[in-house]
C-alpha cells in the first residue's frame, strides 16, 4: 500500500465538505457552484480510483486484510475515532460512487439549465453533502460515523427530492413536497431499527470487554472469537435490525413505498440516489455487517424479504408508464436481488450486481432524464421515435436496458447470473426446498425485467401515433454534449465492465479457476462465506439468457410498431395474435382486476395512508375524549362552578360586609360627626376669642398644675 | 441700662405686660368692629413683645447671664405684626366691599 495513498485517503469523504462553503459563498459567481462541487468531486475520484488501483496491483495482500487510517480520536474508552478503513469492500464502494457521482454531476450542468432555484446554490451544495455522506459511509472504519453518515444521506434525499418543492400538484399529498416527507420518514423508520441494533451490538461488546467496539475489524474479530456463543438469539435479534435498516434504505418490502414517489426530484437525484448513494447503502451495511449475520436464522428472513420483493417490485414495473417509475420499481427489484444473494451466503455476487446495476441504472437515469429534458414528459405513452429524433440518448438507453435484463455480453448478465448462481449452490448445500424457490423467484424475475424495460424502450422507439396529440407538435432535439457526453461513457462502461467479466470468466475457466485476481476472490476476501458459489455455470447462463432473451421478445411482439412490409408477413401475423391475446387477457374479469391491483401498488401505499389516517383518527379521538371528559367536564367545567361559588361568596362579602357593614357605615359615622362639629362654628367671632382665651387659660392651669405637682 | 434694671424690678414690667394683654382680650372679645378687633390683637403682641424685651433684659428667674436673642425675636415680631396687620386691614377692605360694613356680626355664611 502506498503510504501516500493512505494518507490522502480521508480526504476522499472530506473534500466534498469542503466545497460546501465555498459553493455556498461563491454562488453567484460560478453559475451556482458547480465548479467546486465537481472539483472536490473530481480530487476524491483521483484518490480513490489510485487506491482501487493500488490495492488490485500493488498492496494486494495489505488490503485484503483492512488498512486503517484514524485521523482523528474523540475518547479512548471506549475507543472513539474519526477515519478510513481501507479494503476491498470500502475501495470498490469508494471507486463506483465517485466516478458515478462525477458523471452525473458533469450531466447536472445541463440537465439543470433551465431549472429554477439552479443558481441559489442549492442543488450542488445538495448534491455534494449527498456524495461525501456515501463516501464518508463507504470509507467508515466504526459504526458511529457509518450511522452518521447514513443519517446524513437520509438529509439529503429529503432535501433533493423536495427540489422542487413550489411545484403545484392536481392531488394534494403527491407533489414533491410530500414525497421528501414520505421518503424521510419511511426510511426513518429502518433507522430506527439499526440504531437499536447499533446499541445492542456495542453494549454486548462493552460488556464483553472487546476493546474497540465501534470498530469493523475488532468487531468481527470478537464475533469470530466467540463473543456470541451461547446467545445466538441476541445476535439474531442484531442482526434483523441492523437488517431492518437496510430495508429501510434500500426500499425493500414493506418500506419499499417511499422511492418510487421519490421520482419527483430532478431525474440527475433520481440517478444520484438509484445508481451511487442512498439505496446501495443498504446492501452495503449487510455486506460491512454481514459478519453479524453469518450463521444466524436472520440471513433466512433476508433471503426471503429479497426473493419477495425482487418479483413484487417487478410486477408494478410492468403496468407503470411512467419512465421514471419503471425504472423506480426496477431498482427495487434489483436491489432485492443483491439482498437475496446476500441472505444465501453470495456477498461477492450481491456486491458484484451491486457494482453493475450502478453503472446500467446510473445510465438508464440519465437518459430518461436526457428523453424528459427534450420531450417535456415521463409517460412512456407519449413518447414517440425516440431512435430518430436522439440516436445517441437512444443507442446508449438500450445499451443500459440489454445491462439491466442481463443480455449476454453486457455486465447485468455475468452479475445476475453470479446471483442465480448462488441461490442454487445454497439450495445445493443445504438441500432445503425454500432456496430453490427463491431460486425460481429470481428467475421469473429476471423475465420480468426483460419485458419491463424492453416495453418501454419498445414504446418510445415505434412511432404510432399518440392519441391526443398532433404530429409535430414537439420538436425534440438531441441532448447537448455535457448531457451526451457522460451517457457514452457509461454506455462503455456496461461494455467494458461485461467484457471484462467475460475475459475473467474465460480466464477462470481455462486456466486457473482460483484466481485470486478475480473481482469475487478479492471480495471473498473480506467476508467469510462458507460455500464459493461463484465457479461458471454453463447451463445457467443459458437459462438465464433464454429466461430474460424471451421476455424481451415478448414486450417486442407486443409493444413494438409494426412495419409496413412485416404486416402480410410471419411477423407482423404473430404481433397480431399475441396482441389479441394481450388484449384478451388484459380485458378478461382477472385481468382487470390484476391490473387494478398493480397500478395502486398492491395498496400498500394506501394500506400505509389508512394506518396512518387511522392512527391520526384514534389518537385524535382519543384527545378529543380527553379533552372533553376530563379538561372539559372534569377540570374546566368545575373550576368554572368552583370559580362562580367563590365569586358569589365574593360577591355577598363585598355587599354585606363590606358596603353596608364599613363603607355606608362609617359614612354615615363622618357624616354624624361633621354635624356635631358644624354645631361649634355660630358664626360670632367673640365666641372664637372667648374659645381661644379659654383654651389659653386651661393650658396655663394645666401647666401650672404639672409645674407644682407633676414635677415637669 | 444697668441703672434701669436696679430701678424698676421685673414684675412691674411683666405687670404692665399683663394690663396690655388684658385690655387687648378684653377688647377682642367685646368690640364687634373688625378694625378694632384687629387693634386689639396688636397690643395683645405688643404685651408679648414687653415680655420677650423684659426677660431678655433681666435674665430668665433662676439668674442665668442675660443675652439680647429676646430683644432680637421682638424685632421679627413687630415685622411679622406689621404684615399681618396690612393683611388684616386687606381682608377687612375686601369684606367692606363686599358687604358694605365692617361688623363682622353680620359676616356668619359659613355657621353651622
Amino acid at each position: 500500500m502506498d503510504p501516500l495513498l493512505v494518507l490522502l485517503s480521508p480526504l476522499i469523504p472530506i473534500l466534498p465538505f469542503l466545497a460546501l462553503p465555498l459553493i455556498l459563498l461563491f454562488r453567484k459567481r460560478t453559475n451556482g457552484g458547480a465548479v467546486f462541487s465537481i472539483g472536490a468531486n473530481f480530487i476524491s475520484w483521483l484518490i480513490a480510483t489510485a487506491l482501487l488501483i493500488d490495492g488490485i496491483f500493488g498492496g494486494f495482500d495489505e488490503v485484503i486484510e483492512g488498512v486503517e487510517r484514524v485521523v482523528y480520536t474523540f475518547m479512548e474508552n471506549p475507543k472513539i475515532e474519526f477515519g478510513v478503513l481501507i479494503d476491498p469492500l470500502s475501495v470498490i464502494m469508494a471507486f463506483i460512487v465517485s466516478t458515478l457521482a462525477l458523471l452525473i454531476q458533469i450531466y447536472s450542468i445541463g440537465y439543470m439549465k433551465d431549472e429554477p432555484g439552479k443558481h441559489s446554490g442549492r442543488y450542488f451544495a445538495e448534491i455534494t453533502i449527498f456524495v461525501g455522506a456515501m463516501l464518508g459511509l463507504a470509507l467508515s472504519l466504526n459504526f458511529l460515523f457509518l450511522f452518521v453518515f447514513w443519517e446524513l444521506m437520509g438529509l439529503c434525499s429529503y432535501l433533493l427530492i423536495g427540489f422542487f418543492m413550489d411545484k403545484e400538484t392536481e392531488k394534494p399529498g403527491t407533489g414533491p413536497a410530500s414525497a421528501a416527507k414520505k421518503a424521510f420518514l419511511i426510511t426513518k423508520v429502518g433507522d430506527v431499527l439499526l440504531f437499536g441494533g447499533f446499541v445492542l451490538l456495542m453494549l454486548e461488546f462493552i460488556s464483553a470487554g472487546v476493546p474497540d467496539p465501534l470498530n469493523f475489524v475488532s468487531g468481527k474479530e470478537a464475533v469470530a472469537g466467540g463473543v456470541f456463543a451461547g446467545k445466538e438469539n441476541l445476535q439474531t435479534l442484531i442482526a434483523l435490525l441492523i437488517f431492518g435498516g437496510a430495508v429501510g434504505k434500500s426500499a425493500q418490502f414493506p418500506l419499499h413505498v417511499w422511492l418510487p414517489d421519490a421520482m419527483e426530484g430532478p431525474t440527475t437525484v433520481s440517478a444520484l440516489i438509484h445508481s451511487a448513494t442512498m439505496v446501495k447503502a443498504g446492501v452495503f451495511l449487510l455486506a460491512r455487517c454481514f459478519w453479524i449475520f453469518e450463521g444466524t436464522n436472520a440471513l433466512l428472513f433476508v433471503s426471503v424479504i429479497g426473493g419477495f420483493t425482487a418479483v413484487f417490485a417487478a410486477t408494478m414495473a410492468l403496468v407503470a408508464t411512467d419512465i421514471k417509475k419503471i425504472l423506480a420499481y426496477s431498482t427495487i427489484s434489483q436491489l432485492a436481488y443483491m439482498i437475496l444473494a446476500i441472505g444465501v451466503g453470495g456477498v461477492a455476487s450481491g456486491l458484484f450486481h451491486l457494482l453493475s446495476h450502478s453503472i446500467f441504472k446510473c445510465l438508464l437515469f440519465l437518459g430518461a432524464g436526457s428523453i424528459i429534458h427534450s420531450y417535456h414528459t415521463q409517460e412512456i405513452t407519449e413518447i414517440r421515435g425516440l431512435h430518430k429524433k436522439m440516436p445517441i440518448t437512444a443507442i446508449t438507453f438500450v445499451i443500459g436496458a440489454l445491462g439491466l435484463s442481463g443480455i449476454f455480453p453486457f455486465n447485468g448478465f455475468f452479475s445476475k447470473d453470479a446471483i442465480f448462481a448462488s441461490a442454487l449452490a445454497r439450495y445445493n448445500y443445504i438441500l432445503d426446498p425454500l432456496y430453490l424457490l427463491l431460486f425460481v423467484i429470481a428467475v421469473v424475475t429476471a423475465f420480468m425485467t426483460g419485458f419491463y424495460i424492453f416495453r418501454a424502450v419498445f414504446m418510445i422507439f415505434s412511432n404510432e401515433p399518440v392519441e391526443g396529440h398532433l404530429e409535430g407538435e414537439h420538436h425534440p432535439h438531441e441532448s447537448p454534449g455535457v448531457m451526451t457526453y457522460p451517457l457514452m461513457i457509461l454506455g462503455s462502461l456496461v461494455v467494458l465492465m461485461g467484457l471484462g467479466s467475460l475475459v475473467g470468466m474465460i480466464v477462470n475457466i481455462g486456466f486457473n479457476p482460483a484466481s485470486e485476481t478475480n473481482l469475487h476472490h478479492w471480495l471473498e476476501g473480506l467476508v467469510i462465506v462458507s460455500h464459493d458459489a461463484l465457479d461458471p455455470n454453463i447451463v445457467l447462463m443459458l437459462v438465464s439468457l433464454i429466461v430474460a432473451g424471451s421476455g424481451i421478445l415478448l414486450a417486442y411482439l407486443i409493444y413494438s410498431g409494426i412495419s409496413e412490409s412485416q404486416k402480410s408477413g410471419f411477423v407482423g401475423k404473430i404481433k397480431l395474435s399475441t396482441r389479441s391475446f394481450k388484449t384478451t387477457m388484459v380485458t378478461s374479469f382477472v385481468g382487470t382486476k390484476i391490473d387494478y391491483v398493480l397500478v395502486n401498488r398492491y395498496g400498500i401505499d394506501a394500506l400505509y395512508r389508512n394506518i396512518g389516517l387511522g392512527l391520526n383518527y384514534i389518537v385524535g379521538e382519543i384527545l378529543y375524549r380527553v379533552d372533553k371528559r376530563v379538561l372539559d367536564d372534569l377540570i374546566v367545567h368545575n373550576v368554572a362552578k368552583a370559580s362562580l361559588m367563590f365569586a358569589g361568596a365574593n360577591d355577598s362579602f363585598d355587599r354585606k360586609i363590606i358596603d353596608e357593614f364599613i363603607i355606608d357605615k362609617t359614612g354615615r359615622g363622618f357624616l354624624r360627626l361633621g354635624e356635631l362639629f358644624g354645631r361649634l362654628q355660630s358664626g360670632i367671632t367673640q365666641n372664637y376669642a372667648m374659645g381661644m382665651f379659654f383654651g389659653l387659660v386651661l393650658f396655663i392651669v394645666i401647666w401650672l398644675f404639672g409645674y407644682f405637682y407633676g414635677g415637669f | 441700662m444697668t441703672d434701669f434694671v436696679a430701678n424698676i424690678p421685673l414684675i412691674y414690667v411683666l405687670l404692665l405686660s399683663l394690663v396690655l394683654f388684658v385690655i387687648g382680650a378684653f377688647g377682642l372679645m367685646t368690640k364687634k368692629n373688625g378694625v378694632r378687633m384687629l387693634m386689639c390683637v396688636e397690643i395683645i403682641l405688643t404685651a408679648a413683645n414687653i415680655n420677650f424685651v423684659a426677660f431678655s433684659t433681666y435674665g430668665p428667674l433662676n439668674g442665668a447671664v442675660a443675652t439680647s436673642l429676646g430683644q432680637v425675636f421682638t424685632l421679627f415680631s413687630i415685622v411679622i405684626a406689621a404684615a399681618e396687620a396690612s393683611i388684616g386691614l386687606a381682608i377687612l377692605l375686601v369684606l367692606y366691599k363686599h358687604y358694605k360694613t365692617i361688623s363682622i356680626d353680620t359676616i356668619s355664611e359659613l355657621r353651622g
